[in-house]
């Protein structure tokens, strides 16, 4: 059965038969964001996740996708500003916290993928889906994985000063700021007190 | 519903096709002004990289944020569209 430990700006939720969670001294102090790393210990989940298909091509040239096997998950669970959220890792090394793909899409990034139950529905959607190079956003806060121990034992995270990224369903919208092609600057707090929709589209 | 109740802002994502940003920008204004389309136009530089690195979205699809800046569905298609809206913006 789970309990809690309190603390005053941050919650980390352990079990009773083992402390699942190294409490660190302070993660969120009245004088600042504090740089102390929060070690999730990683624990079997019981829940599976497919991983990523891949596209092979034979020596005809002849592309074929092959289906992702489901992975097994570890999971920790970490609470940030008193909301716990449970954070997932495959349990398959090897991890990679560097992207050695040729960009950071879905298909390209190369660095390990980490799962936030953002909804804390219990099931991982492709939203909550995040990559070690990149930070990664739990409640409305950003973290960096600065480090994932070998055998996926351990994820070591570090509160960043980076900006809010990526779409929570129920959470704010990460600033932004772009030129639109009419001249005009549209941002998040350009569009403050209109309900909008973001449409991702090209043209191919 | 009218853009005055609410905005639609396009994010292009052709830039990182390989072309470059002054051919996105291009080809996205021949396709909006072929179909008619005056919606709030951005050419998001590094195509789906940019709109990865900012919003974590790997995907084309509509994201719909309510007023206050929060998101109500994420990958939204119809019907779930059309319920949230008409909750958010009432019948019209």
């Amino acid at each position: 059965m789970a309990k809690s430990v309190h603390h005053p700006f941050l919650r980390l939720a352990v079990t009773s038969t083992a402390l699942s969670l190294v409490l660190p001294t302070a993660l969120y102090g009245e004088q600042g964001v504090q740089n102390k790393p929060i070690v999730l210990k990683m624990q079997p989940s019981g829940i599976e996740r497919e991983g990523r298909f891949t596209i092979e091509t034979d020596a005809k040239g002849n592309a074929k996708i092959v289906p992702a096997k489901k992975k097994k998950l570890l999971k920790a669970d970490v609470g940030v500003d008193g909301v716990n959220y449970s954070v997932y890792l495959s349990s398959e090394p090897p991890y990679s916290l560097v992207n050695m793909g040729s960009d950071d899409t879905y298909f390209e990034n190369k660095s390990t993928p980490l799962y936030v139950d953002s909804n804390r529905d219990g099931k991982l959607g492709d939203d909550e889906e995040w990559y070690a190079n990149m930070p990664v956003r739990i409640g409305d806060k950003m973290f960096e994985v600065k480090r994932i121990a070998k055998n996926g034992s351990e994820i070591e995270l570090l509160p960043s000063q980076q900006p809010l990224r990526g779409l929570i369903a129920g959470r704010k919208c990460p600033p932004f700021r772009f030129l639109a092609q009419n001249g005009k600057v549209v941002s998040l707090e350009s569009l403050k007190g209109k309900p909008f929709l973001l449409d991702v589209w090209s043209t191919t | 519903m009218g853009r005055k109740n609410l905005e639609v802002v396009m994010l292009s994502v052709d830039a990182g096709y390989g072309g470059t940003l002054e051919q996105a920008n291009r080809d996205v204004k021949a396709m909006l002004k072929k179909h008619n389309i005056d919606w709030t136009s951005i050419v998001v530089q590094g195509g789906f990289n940019g709109v990865v690195r900012k919003f974590n979205l790997n995907g084309y699809g509509l994201t719909l944020i309510d007023a206050n800046g929060i998101a109500q569905g994420i990958d939204v298609r119809t019907p779930e569209l059309n319920t949230l809206l008409t909750k958010m913006l009432g019948k019209r």
